[in-house]
């Protein structure tokens, strides 16, 4: 069970290429001096914090997306 | 001493709304032996996804997440933010590192990240170093829960070390009800016969990214 053979599929590269998507998030918010500051403020709340909370849907639909390529590509037969 | 009824009445209910919870939940799932540390770490590796989520809830939103950073926040301001980008930047990392390391122990039969190395590494001394890293890096989280509930009880008036002691030995109680086989828990004696090692591999081998098929 552990000598399946481990073939490189385009499909299994696109998905490679897919997980890049997860780097974006991080670079997001790796930089404090890039959001550290109070302008344009949102419904009142400073930049600082509501760019930091926005980043949380984008790094979610990051993970979704690689998550779901992931899962077509086990569920595609490739393997 | 009034004025924290209302305070204590939330606490108790829901603190024993939990510990019904976990009681129950001992007995939802009983496993047919506790022989095997699976079955004692890993609750049989029976957990799908929907338990799962639960479980690395309940990890993440702790003592640390309700007190330490409101806490930190309200007496220090933004630095205390830090709680938000360090979760967006830890999960990718879990997604991409732990994903892996979970497809092959799941292969491979592995309990522990200790066990891992050991196959991975092939070196028992490097096994042994991260189980104790593993033990000792978890006492300060563990301390944190204890520091968070005693600062939850003094807000709500109750003081000494008494009440802590109750609130943990009664939901561990529950664990420890679940290991107590009619014969003598294996999982506590490694030297039986009947503990039963992981199989180590004489190599990894690259193992896909995803779970394989055969999950769940």
């Amino acid at each position: 069970m552990t000598d399946t053979p481990y073939e490189v599929t385009a499909d299994r590269r696109a998905s490679h290429a897919l997980a890049w998507l997860l780097l974006v998030p991080v670079l997001l918010v790796a930089y404090p001096p890039l959001y550290n500051r109070s302008d344009p403020q949102l419904f009142g709340v400073p930049f600082f914090y509501w760019y930091q909370l926005a980043v949380i849907p984008v790094s979610v639909v990051c993970t979704t997306a690689v998550y779901r390529a992931g899962r077509r590509r086990r569920s595609g037969g490739s393997r | 001493m009034s004025a924290h009824v209302v305070e204590i009445g939330v606490f108790v209910a829901l603190f024993v709304a939990v510990s019904v919870l976990g009681f129950v939940a001992a007995r939802w799932r009983r496993p047919s032996s506790m022989e095997h540390l699976d079955e004692w770490g890993l609750g049989g590796r029976n957990f799908g996804s929907w338990i799962t989520w639960f479980l690395i809830g309940g990890d993440l939103y702790t003592a640390y997440t309700f007190v330490a950073v409101p806490a930190l926040i309200f007496g220090a301001g933004a630095a205390g933010f830090f709680a938000v980008p360090y979760t967006i930047v830890v999960y990718p990392m879990v997604f991409y590192v732990l994903l892996r390391l979970w497809s092959v122990s799941h292969v491979h039969g592995f309990v522990t990240p200790a066990d891992f190395v050991r196959a991975r590494f092939g070196s028992p001394s490097l096994a042994l170093v991260v189980a104790l890293t593993g033990i000792i890096a978890t006492m300060p989280y563990i301390a944190l829960q204890l520091v968070g509930i005693e600062a939850v009880l003094k807000t709500l008036g109750v003081t000494g070390h008494v009440p802590i002691i109750i609130a943990f030995v009664g939901p561990s109680s529950g664990t420890w009800r679940r290991c107590r086989p009619t014969r003598s828990c294996s999982a506590c004696s490694p030297s039986s016969d009947t503990w039963r090692s992981p199989p180590v591999p004489s190599r990894c081998r690259p193992v896909p990214l995803s779970p394989p098929r055969t999950a769940r």
